[in-house]
C-alpha cells in the first residue's frame, strides 16, 4: 500500500511502540499496585527503579507513548476524513514533530534530575 | 484478521463479523481518549514531577482521592483493552500459518492482561492506609 516509504515506517513504529507501551503498562500497574502489599514491599520494588537504565527507560516510554498517540491520531484522521490518506506522509512528519516536542520536554526535565543524582 | 481499511465504509465492508467492526471503532475511540488521558498523566506525574518522589505515602494519599481513582480506572481499563486488542492484531498477523501458536499466544497474553487488570483494580478498590493519618 505504501511501497516501503514513510507509511511503512509509521506502521512498523506504531506496532513496536504499542508492544513496548503494553509491556510498560503491565510492569507499571503491578509495581504501583504493590502498595497493596505494604510499605516495605513497595519500597523494595521501587528501589530497583533508581537504577540509571530504568530512569532513562522512562524517558523512552514517554517518547513511545507520544509517538503512538500522535501517529494514532494520524490513523483516525486518515480513517474518518476524506483528505487524510492523501496527506498521510505530511501527517506522519507532523506526528513525529509533536512526539519530538514531548521527548524534548521529558529530556529537559529529567536529565538534570538524573545528573543531579537524586 | 485485522481490518486493513482506510475509512469506516471500507472497514464495514471488510469486517468479517460485527465484533470485528466494533473493535475497529473501539480502537479509534479509545485511542483518541487515551491520547488525552495518557499524555496528561505523564506530564502531571512524571515530566513535571520527579518520579523518585512517588513513595508509599504519596501513592496512598493520591489513591484516597476518588476523582484520581476514577481517572486511573479509566486509564487502566481503556489502556489494557486497547493493548489487548492491539496484541490480538499483532498475534493474528504473526501466526497466520500456525493455529496452535496463535491459540497459546492469545491465551498467555490475555491471561496476563486479565491478571494485571484484577490486581490494578484491587489496588484502587482496597483502602490503602496513609502513614501518619490512618496508621500511627
Amino acid at each position: 500500500m505504501y511501497k516501503g516509504n514513510e507509511g511503512q515506517w509509521a506502521f512498523f513504529l506504531h506496532r513496536l511502540s504499542g508492544i513496548a507501551i503494553l509491556l510498560y503498562l503491565i510492569l507499571h500497574t503491578v509495581s504501583i499496585s504493590s502498595v497493596l502489599l505494604g510499605e516495605s514491599a513497595y519500597g523494595a520494588i521501587h528501589e530497583i527503579y533508581k537504577l540509571l537504565i530504568f530512569r532513562l527507560g522512562l524517558i523512552a516510554v514517554a517518547g513511545a507513548v507520544a509517538y503512538h498517540s500522535f501517529n494514532g491520531l494520524r490513523i483516525v484522521i486518515m480513517d474518518f476524513t476524506g483528505w487524510g490518506v492523501k496527506y498521510q506522509r505530511q501527517l506522519w512528519y507532523a506526528s513525529l514533530f509533536f512526539a519530538g516536542i514531548v521527548i524534548v520536554a521529558a529530556l529537559a526535565y529529567n536529565i538534570p534530575r538524573i545528573l543531579g543524582g537524586e | 484478521m485485522a481490518i486493513k481499511a482506510r475509512s469506516f465504509k471500507d472497514a464495514r465492508s471488510q469486517a468479517k463479523s460485527n465484533p470485528e467492526l466494533a473493535w475497529w471503532v473501539f480502537m479509534r475511540l479509545s485511542g483518541t481518549a487515551l491520547v488525552v488521558l495518557t499524555l496528561f498523566h505523564i506530564f502531571k506525574n512524571y515530566i513535571f514531577v520527579d518520579e523518585a518522589s512517588w513513595d508509599y505515602e504519596k501513592i496512598a494519599s493520591s489513591y484516597a482521592d476518588w476523582w484520581n481513582k476514577l481517572y486511573l480506572l479509566a486509564l487502566l481499563g481503556l489502556g489494557l483493552m486497547h493493548g489487548a486488542n492491539g496484541m490480538r492484531y499483532i498475534i493474528d498477523d504473526a501466526t497466520a500459518k500456525n493455529r496452535v501458536a496463535r491459540f497459546w499466544a492469545k491465551a498467555i497474553v490475555n491471561t496476563l492482561i486479565g491478571a494485571v487488570f484484577v490486581f490494578g483494580i484491587l489496588a484502587l478498590v482496597v483502602k490503602i492506609p496513609i502513614p501518619g493519618v490512618d496508621t500511627p
